[in-house]
């Protein structure tokens, strides 16, 4: 979904490899975006992984409305934009502290907030994946 | 609305949305996406944010048929600083951006940066919206 050979591409793909926020927005029943940050891991393809505590409304609004968004931040100044559109499920992903790839990305975040990767997955213990459809940015 | 700026985070919300110069505002798709696009904004300080858009926009479709959006600030890239704002947005009588002050002020620098007149912007940006906040929620 992203061309690496095009300057987009590559920064795009180098943020959503790097960045530790995003955020996902889903749409309430009533009709309303819901955006939240999260944390998230990028697969380099078509697929996000992501950690949810249960019973958070992005779980009760995918039930009604799976289309979801990923936005990165901007720079501040309106460039250096990121979208990710595409929809969300819960799927039977590992626990966060049984994916290599999460753990790394997110370890410093984890020790800092006085988590360690089994207690990180044991609160946040609903894995998801937004299936990619396109990502665009500028 | 108004944030109680007497709090520790209702100030710092007050403050940034004073300051920022981007907002993400997310509209909805007839067909139930969410659209986040990068947007200019002029908060009144209380329950109203001033906004301008191009006639053709996509989000005067969205708007028209599903008013709710969110407006998010950027967050501080590690998990803090995060300022959402829920309310309507709808097409009002506001004068063109070059006849408010307060916002050709705040967005100088980058009307200047990205070749603008004021004039210019605002035959460009011609669309007055106004978002009826309703909540904001952070940390």
């Amino acid at each position: 979904v992203l061309d690496e050979s095009t300057e987009f591409g590559a920064r795009a793909a180098r943020r959503l490899r790097d960045e530790i926020i995003g955020w996902l927005t889903t749409v309430t029943p009533s009709g309303a975006p819901a955006p939240v940050p999260v944390w998230f891991l990028w697969d380099g393809e078509a697929s996000v992984l992501l950690y949810s505590q249960p019973g958070k409304p992005k779980l009760q609004h995918i039930e009604s409305n799976a289309r979801c968004t990923l936005n990165l931040d901007g720079n501040g100044r309106g460039g250096d934009i990121v979208v990710v559109h595409g929809t969300l499920r819960v799927t039977d992903d590992p626990p966060a502290d049984q994916v290599p790839g999460y753990v790394a990305k997110y370890a410093e975040r984890i020790a800092e907030l006085n988590w360690t990767p089994e207690s990180f997955a044991a609160d946040y213990s609903v894995p998801m994946r937004i299936d990619v459809a396109r990502i665009a940015g500028h | 609305l108004t944030l109680d700026e007497s709090t520790a985070f209702d100030a710092r919300a007050a403050q940034r949305l004073r300051e920022a110069i981007i907002g993400w505002l997310v509209t909805v798709t007839p067909d139930g996406a969410p659209r986040p696009i990068p947007i200019w904004f002029l908060w009144d300080g209380a329950s109203s944010v001033l906004l301008y858009s191009r006639p053709e926009k996509r989000k005067l479709e969205n708007l028209a048929a599903n008013p709710k959006v969110a407006l998010h600030l950027d967050s501080d890239g590690v998990d803090a600083d995060i300022v959402i704002v829920w309310g309507d947005v709808h097409v009002s009588a506001d004068p063109p951006a070059n006849e408010v002050p307060a916002y050709i002020e705040k967005h100088r620098e980058r009307l200047d940066a990205m070749g603008w007149t004021p004039d210019g912007f605002a035959a460009d940006f011609s669309v007055p919206l106004r978002l009826e906040i309703t909540r904001i929620h952070g940390w």
